[in-house]
């Protein structure tokens, strides 16, 4: 018997950009600004090259919010070209699919299968032997379990499973059609092909029940390699390879710099640290570089931020070019020395003080007090902007955060000013 | 904390300086200009918190060795002594155990203050004093929490606040547009925009789709309908295009068939009968014009005359023509040619003359052909003799050089001097030379000996000798170190004995103490019972005892002053409580017995431990006095030296004279060395020096022993110079000597070849030529003989040339004597001229025979065309007679004419054909018979109008066409667009960058602000706090200072909230800071700065007040005041002032009592 190979990706949110990159003059930013829609090309590439009979894309192939036809269009441009490789592909839509208006238009070439929203469906490729079960989302948020209607498997043909589903509850995803091992196993598939849980991750291998994480990081959240996996039945047996496609990666470097003596000292650990994970020279890493450790530094280089962001990123443009976009320098290191500046703790205590009734009266405070409304109005035309993530930004918890942040910083002031005249 | 004592080490200009700051009140340090009041006020912050980097303390002592040291006084009593270095690590040492200090105790010995805090705090100089009453004074007397805080530490703080806030203000203002917060909202609102232009509608595309769809299939529909109206046009116009020829074809088809009505020739006989009918008129034109040309032919050959007796003498004619210039040129030649022998037949002979040296026959000259003959010879002979000649001139050059060089290397030999000692001085030097090193030797012990001069000076000085007299002293007798060390063990025995008596004394007062404190107890006691007492209670308790005992024996009821029992219970009872009463008053009695037996033995003690005392005492004196005794005797011993007064300073005196003894003795030993290391020194150099006297040199005086020995080796190295060119002369002069005799030899053989080679060259002269007696001679007569030889030459030469010019003019005449006696009409002139004549005459004849041949060939041709075109002619007319026959003419004119009609019908058959071949193409090949059905009823008018109609149509369909198709390209142009460009994802992932910008500034901006309120607030509510306190306390200050003038200094609300300070004279007058004078200005803000110190120290603990001059601006009263308030303020914090003021100095002795001020002078010097 031939060997049958199935390339299964997922939550490919095709158009999304990526998020918290601010932009500074040698950032990556055009060789990343659609980095998405590069991963989906080097997915229909690989698919190519790796002689796939049959690629699957288990739900959010789109973002929801996100209304441009023309990733439609580039979708239609990339299928017509498995289409034209005799490769065929399944696709089930997602939460987010559901959601957009761009599936309700398009029409896809014939190679293409849209599984249907209404009830279970399954596709039968006689040629290759396989049947492919699943159901699309028919509105964004579904709560029952979809696994539970699909049919038992065929005995006769290779048995594949496609479900967007959150399964055991995945923190950090909308809990859409749960499910679980049992139901999954009783139907006697030989594959379940999942999607919807970002991180790549295997929940079973009899039968292999598998998330093929998204196919290109978008935050520092989602770091690591990113791409598809590529089941080869062989006599229905499957066997896996798990493949890394973007061509972006999302790294968070935590450099200890405990025991460090001088600013340029860090700079020079972040620098090594920076060439231990940039390794592949084909990519673009977008990089959050987090200073840890216990050092006197860290009073100085919480002052220094500014300094220190700019140090980082052009030592990155030094020796690694624009193959790296610095996200965020962040100094998390913390000093066991006492502010020597501030020895009068009267006065500590009425930071103290102010900090905590700061805390228990934001809101009257924020209307109240002149300087502090600017805050609000801040956080009014912050709000107007209509961005989801935006709508908890000054919240109370946000603001309460924040304070904590204010003293956190004055203590580093005041222990720089302490070391500055120390030194 | 306190300083005791600041010890400057080595800092600035100052080295082991120490200044005793332990004593109470206010220190004045006072040091005039240059005394180093300035690094003596920065010593102190130094030797608490380090020596800055870039200390300017280091012009004296090395930067490396800066040395400050102190003793500490804690709060707790205990003392640290430390020494503060400048250098990066561990520069603060415990001076006990000479080891880093203790960080953290430091620090909070420094009550955890900065050197910024503590600078701010505890120190203030005039400058500052000024500066900042100036500023207070610029701020009309705001009392803001900058004021306050300038003095606790926390003036930082202001900056901190302005920081946050210049910050926060860069990143967002809520109505600005230039800010970065603003600016990204902005960009991001632009791009939502940008965005939503380049994104596609699903909807829309779906509308452009359709409408193309629809667009496509009208343009599909026009295109038909415009085909087929094209086609009918194409019909209409085709038949329109025919109709011309089809009416020609008319026209012709009659004419030939009118042409067929007489007889038609077949097309091929025809045809032939043509073609030779045309032959036959072109050769009879032909046999005329051939006729014609041989006629003229003959006319012209007759008129043309040939001279042919001329022509058989062309070739002697063409001779004489050649040379008839050569004989002219000849005759001309000959001349000058007759002028130039005759000249060198007289050079010749003038040349022979002075060779001979007598006139010369031409006899002679013959004779010198045969030696000129043999010329070749006579130079190998020349060139023989001169170069023997050469060679002899060479060996004798040569000689004379050897025999100069001789010469001159002897005189050399006399000037270079030799001497003799050469290797001795070698030898010297070279002995000397491990000896170099003396002067470094010597120079290092002079150091040696410096040093250990100073260190034993200042032993000297320690021990209060004379520095100068060290040598006196050490002969002087003086104890030995044993003897030291005994008498110590002396004293240390009367000491520890003294010691233990004191340690007894201390003891017995201790119970003596403790005794009294015993007896002061009992002698609160006052009553205590007699014995008498005693006895009565304890009858009394015996008689109870029996009674009761009666009572129980007897079961009796006691009544009255006795006991009451009603059973037996109650009898034991009562039985028992009067025993315990009775046994109690019994243990009291007997207890205050014992206490007046106690106070007895008390009182027994004390008067006995009142003698022990005293007898402690009495020993302690007696001890002490013994030593005394016993160490004045010691001392007496050694009455030279300079032995200390006090026993307890031997110990010390011990030491240093024990190092000094050694360092004399050390110094001895140096010295010794020093003078054998000079005097070796000294005789090396004055042997060296004999030596190259020795050898004439100038003496060499210096003491410089490696000068001298480098003086003595150029000496060497030139004496070894001498004694090289010496022995080179004496080699060379050998030399010379052995070439001489060689050189001798070659000159005598030269000598022989020279005349051999001589007497050649006069052999082959053969003797003729006399007084060859030199090569210079030779040389001459070879140059003669050279010339005559080239004149004779000439001679020959000119001689032949005459001979030949005269016979080829003789042969030129004689060939024209023969040309004209065969041609008698030629007359004789010169040869020259009739030889011109017959050339002429011979190329007229021969121009004149050749026209006549050319034409007579041109007539030949001619006349074979003629022979040609006639048989030609015949055979046409023969062939013409044929084809009559065959046609059905009867002549050949008829013939013609018929041969003209039937290819005239041909022709137009031709034609015919070719309009139907024509129509067919213009047709798309239709059949003929179709064209000519269809165009029989066609009218072109008809057709015109039709075709004008379809244009019309075509036209309007066209139009139509264009604007659906412009439609379509737009429409296709637009969906090719939608072509799933990346441009508005771009544009989003653009805008992206700008919301992480956003929510990152944000954040910061929102944490500046909060951390600005929180500091702002809490500096400001801490300053409202501590406002009063600070206020009354500055207000004692400033009526103290201000001598009671002012009552008060008070803080006042103005209407803008500003807080601002003003002062309250004695007479309840409010004066802001503007309305006061200078001076009472600067003593306001003093108060406030003595109250703030005054608070610090109560909030934080003591801590050194360090003042610079700050009283420079106040008269003598207020400044009196001032050093009041400090000494004040000294009673609860040191207080150090610095002044270069000595006037102060007297003030404050007579403001705070005299000793009360502790007065420090300076001086570097």
């Amino acid at each position: 018997m031939e060997k049958i190979k199935v390339l299964h990706s997922a939550d490919l949110h095709i158009d999304s950009p990526l998020h918290g990159l601010v932009n500074y003059d040698g950032s990556p930013f055009d060789d990343v600004k659609v980095a998405t829609r590069t991963a989906f090309k080097s997915l229909v590439s690989v698919a190519i090259e790796r002689k796939t009979d049959l690629v699957l894309i288990a739900g959010d192939l789109y973002d929801g919010d996100w209304k441009d036809y023309n990733t439609g269009l580039f979708v239609i441009s990339q299928l017509a070209e498995l289409d034209a490789n005799n490769i065929k592909v399944v696709i089930v839509q997602g939460n987010h699919d559901a959601e957009s208006q761009l599936t309700k238009k398009l029409r896809f070439p014939p190679n293409t299968k849209l599984l249907d929203a209404k009830e279970p469906d399954s596709c039968v490729f006689d040629d290759l032997g396989v049947v492919v079960h699943g159901q699309s989302y028919l509105e964004r948020s579904i709560k029952a379990d979809m696994a539970a209607g699909y049919p038992k498997g065929d005995p006769g043909l290779i048995n594949i499973g496609m479900l967007h589903t959150c399964f055991d509850g995945a923190p950090g995803h909308a809990p859409y059609a749960p499910c679980n091992l049992d139901t999954l196993k009783s139907k006697r598939y030989d594959y379940w092909a999942l999607g919807h849980v970002h991180k790549r991750r295997i929940i079973d291998n009899d039968p292999y029940i598998v998330f093929p994480g998204n196919l290109c990081g978008r935050h520092i959240l989602e770091t690591g390699p990113k791409g598809a996996v590529l089941v080869t039945f062989e006599d229905q047996e499957p066997f896996l390879e798990e493949l890394t496609i973007a061509d972006v990666q999302w790294e968070h470097c935590h450099i200890d710099i405990s025991g460090v003596k001088s600013f340029d000292d860090c700079l020079l650990r972040c620098e090594q640290e920076m060439a231990a994970v940039c390794t592949d020279s084909h990519k673009t890493y977008a990089l959050r570089i987090e200073f840890t450790g216990l050092t006197p530094l860290a009073g100085m280089l919480q002052e220094r931020i500014t300094d220190l962001t700019n140090e980082v990123r052009s030592a990155s443009l030094n020796h690694h070019g624009s193959q790296i976009w610095i996200e965020k320098v962040k100094v998390s290191a913390h000093s066991d020395a006492t502010s020597p500046i501030l020895t009068n703790k009267d006065l500590l205590s009425e930071l103290d003080n102010i900090a905590a009734e700061l805390k228990s009266n934001l809101g009257n405070l924020l209307s109240e007090n002149e300087e502090l409304s600017h805050l609000n109005a801040l956080r009014n035309q912050v709000h107007a902007i209509g961005k989801e993530e935006f709508d908890t930004f000054f919240d109370e918890e946000h603001l309460l955060q924040m304070t904590d942040d204010a003293l956190t910083m004055l203590s580093s002031i005041f222990n720089a000013q302490g070391q500055n005249h120390e030194n | 904390m306190k300083i005791n004592s600041l010890n400057l080490i080595a800092f600035g200009n100052f080295a082991d300086v120490s200044i005793d700051l332990s004593g109470p009140g206010l220190h004045i340090v006072y040091g005039p200009n240059e005394a180093g009041k300035t690094t003596a006020r920065a010593a102190v912050t130094d030797l608490l918190y380090g020596i800055g980097n870039r200390t300017s303390f280091d012009f004296f002592h090395p930067a490396n060795k800066l040395q400050i040291g102190g003793t500490l006084l804690e709060q707790n009593g205990d003392e640290i002594s430390v020494i503060r270095h400048k250098r990066n690590k561990n520069n603060l040492l415990d001076r006990s155990s000479d080891t880093p200090m203790d960080e953290n105790k430091w620090r909070e010995l420094l009550r955890n203050l900065s050197r910024e805090e503590f600078s701010s705090m505890f120190t203030l100089g005039w400058e500052q004093l000024l500066s900042e009453t100036a500023r207070l004074v610029e701020r009309g007397g705001a009392f803001n929490e900058t004021v306050f805080a300038a003095g606790l530490g926390i003036q930082e703080i202001d900056g901190i606040i302005k920081k946050l806030d210049a910050d926060a203000a860069k990143l967002f203002a809520p109505r600005a547009s230039a800010r970065s917060i603003n600016e990204s909202l902005k960009k991001y609102n632009e791009l939502k925009k940008e965005i939503a232009t380049l994104s596609l509608k699903p909807s829309y595309y779906d509308e452009r789709c359709k409408q193309l769809d629809k667009t496509k299939k009208q343009e599909q529909k026009y295109l038909a309908e415009k085909t087929d109206l094209e086609n009918k046009k194409l019909h209409l116009s085709t038949l329109r295009a025919i109709l011309p020829n089809l009416a020609k074809r008319q026209v012709m088809a009659e004419k030939r068939d009118s042409l067929a009505l007489d007889n038609i020739l077949p097309r091929s006989l025809a045809q032939k009968i043509e073609e030779k009918l045309n032959e036959k008129n072109t050769l009879t034109g032909n046999i005329s014009s051939r006729k014609s040309e041989i006629a003229n032919h003959d006319i012209r050959l007759a008129a043309i005359a040939v001279d042919e007796d001329l022509l058989r003498e062309g070739e002697n004619i063409d001779l004489l023509s050649e040379n008839i210039l050569a004989y002219i040129q000849g005759i001309q030649d000959r001349v000058g040619l007759a002028e130039k022998l005759s000249k060198n037949e007289q050079k010749a002979g003038q040349l022979l003359t002075a060779i001979l040296k007598h006139p010369a026959d031409p006899e002679e000259i013959d004779k010198f052909r045969i030696i000129l003959a043999d010329q070749n010879l006579l130079t190998q002979a020349y060139e023989t003799w001169v170069s023997a000649q050469t060679d002899y001139d060479t060996a004798n050059g040569h000689l004379e050089e050897l025999e100069f060089d001789i010469e001159n290397n002897q005189e050399v030999l006399q000037h270079i001097p030799e001497y003799q000692n050469t290797a001795q001085l070698s030898s010297t030097i070279e002995s000397l030379l491990p000896k170099g090193d003396l002067d470094a030797l010597l120079s290092d012990l002079s150091f040696r000996l410096t040093a250990a001069h100073d260190a034993m000076s200042a032993a000297a000085s320690k021990l209060g000798f004379d520095p100068q007299q060290c040598d006196a002293v050490m002969k002087k007798p003086s104890p030995s170190e044993d003897e030291i060390q005994k008498m110590l063990d002396l004293i240390r025995e009367y000491e520890g004995r003294s010691f233990a008596l004191e340690k007894q004394l201390a003891s017995a007062e201790e119970r003596k103490d403790s005794k009294e404190l015993q007896l002061k107890t009992h002698d609160e006691m006052k009553e205590l019972p007699s014995e008498e007492e005693l006895k009565q209670i304890r009858s009394l308790r015996e008689k109870d005892w029996e009674s009761i005992k009666a009572s129980w024996l007897e079961n009796k009821v006691v009544t009255g002053s006795g006991f009451k029992y009603s059973t037996n219970a109650d009898l034991a009872e009562g039985y028992e409580s009067n025993v315990i009463s009775a046994d109690a008053t019994v243990d009291k009695l007997w207890e205050a017995a014992d206490k007046t037996a106690q106070r007895n033995s008390l009182e027994k003690d004390l008067a006995n431990i009142a003698e022990e005392i005293n007898t402690i005492t009495l020993s302690i004196g007696d001890n002490q006095e013994k030593l005394e005794n016993e160490f004045r005797t010691w001392r007496n011993r050694w009455p030279g030296i300079s032995i200390p007064d006090s026993h307890s300073e031997l110990d010390n005196w011990k030491n240093h004279f024990i190092e000094f003894c050694k360092l004399y003795d050390s110094h001895s030993q140096i010295k010794l060395e020093h003078r054998s290391v000079f005097k070796e020194r000294f005789r090396s150099c004055n042997l060296l020096a004999d030596i190259l006297q020795n050898i004439n040199k100038d003496h060499i005086t210096s003491g410089n022993l490696t000068a001298l020995i480098l003086e003595a080796r150029e000496t060497l190295a030139n004496l070894k110079a001498d004694a090289d060119q010496r022995r080179d002369c004496q080699n060379s002069i050998k030399t010379l000597q052995q070439n001489v005799s060689k050189v001798k030899i070659q000159l005598d053989k030269a000598d022989e070849a020279r005349s051999v080679a001589c007497k050649r060259f006069q052999d082959i002269l053969q003797g003729y030529i006399p007084n060859i007696d030199s090569v210079e001679d030779a040389k001459w007569l070879l140059s003669q003989l050279s010339t005559l030889s080239n004149i004779i030459k000439d001679i020959d030469s000119l001689k032949g040339r005459i001979g030949g010019i005269d016979n080829r003019s003789h042969q030129f005449q004689e060939t024209i004597s023969a040309i004209t006696e065969k041609l008698p009409s030629f007359t004789q002139n010169s040869p020259d001229m009739t030889a011109r004549e017959l050339v002429a005459s011979l190329k007229t004849a021969r121009e004149a025979n050749a026209t006549y041949l050319a034409i007579l060939d041109t007539k030949e041709k001619a006349e074979d065309d003629l022979r040609q075109f006639t048989v030609k002619y015949d055979r046409c007319e023969s062939e013409l007679a044929d084809l009559l026959q065959n046609s059905s003419s009867t002549d050949i004119e008829n013939l013609s004419e018929q041969v003209e009609r039937s290819l005239s019908f041909y022709s137009l058959d031709d034609d015919i054909e070719k309009i139907n071949d024509d129509l067919i193409n213009q047709t798309g090949g239709r059949p003929l018979s179709e064209i000519d059905k269809e165009s029989a009823e066609q009218n072109i008018d008809e057709i015109n109008r039709e075709i004008n109609d379809v244009d019309l149509e075509i036209t309007r369909l066209g139009e139509q066409l264009n604007d659906i198709q412009e439609h379509r390209i737009n429409l296709e142009s637009e969906i090719n667009k939608m072509n799933g460009s990346g441009d508005a994802a771009s544009e989003a992932a653009l805008a992206e960058t700008y919301l992480a910008s956003l929510a990152e500034e944000s954040e910061k901006y929102a944490c500046l602000l909060l951390a600005k309120y929180i500091t702002s607030e809490a500096v400001h509510r801490y300053s409202a706090k501590h406002q009063n306190p600070l206020l009354l306390r500055a207000s004692d200050y400033f009526r103290e200072i201000t001598d009671n003038r002012y009552q008060q200094i008070s803080v006042d609300t103005d209407e803008k909230g500003d807080k601002l300070l003003s002062a309250i004279t004695n007479d309840a007058e409010q004066k802001n800071l503007k309305q006061l004078s200078d001076g009472t200005r600067d003593q306001l803000y003093f108060a406030l700065r003595v109250a703030i110190i005054a608070e610090s120290i109560e909030r934080i603990g003591d801590m050194p007040v360090i003042l610079d001059d700050v009283l420079i601006n106040f008269d003598d009263t207020r400044s009196a005041a001032a050093l009041r308030c400090l000494n004040k303020l000294s009673q609860s914090t040191q207080v150090l002032l610095f002044t270069h003021h000595r006037h102060l100095l007297s003030l404050a002795e007579q403001s705070l009592g005299s000793g009360v001020p502790q007065i420090h002078e300076l001086n570097y010097n």
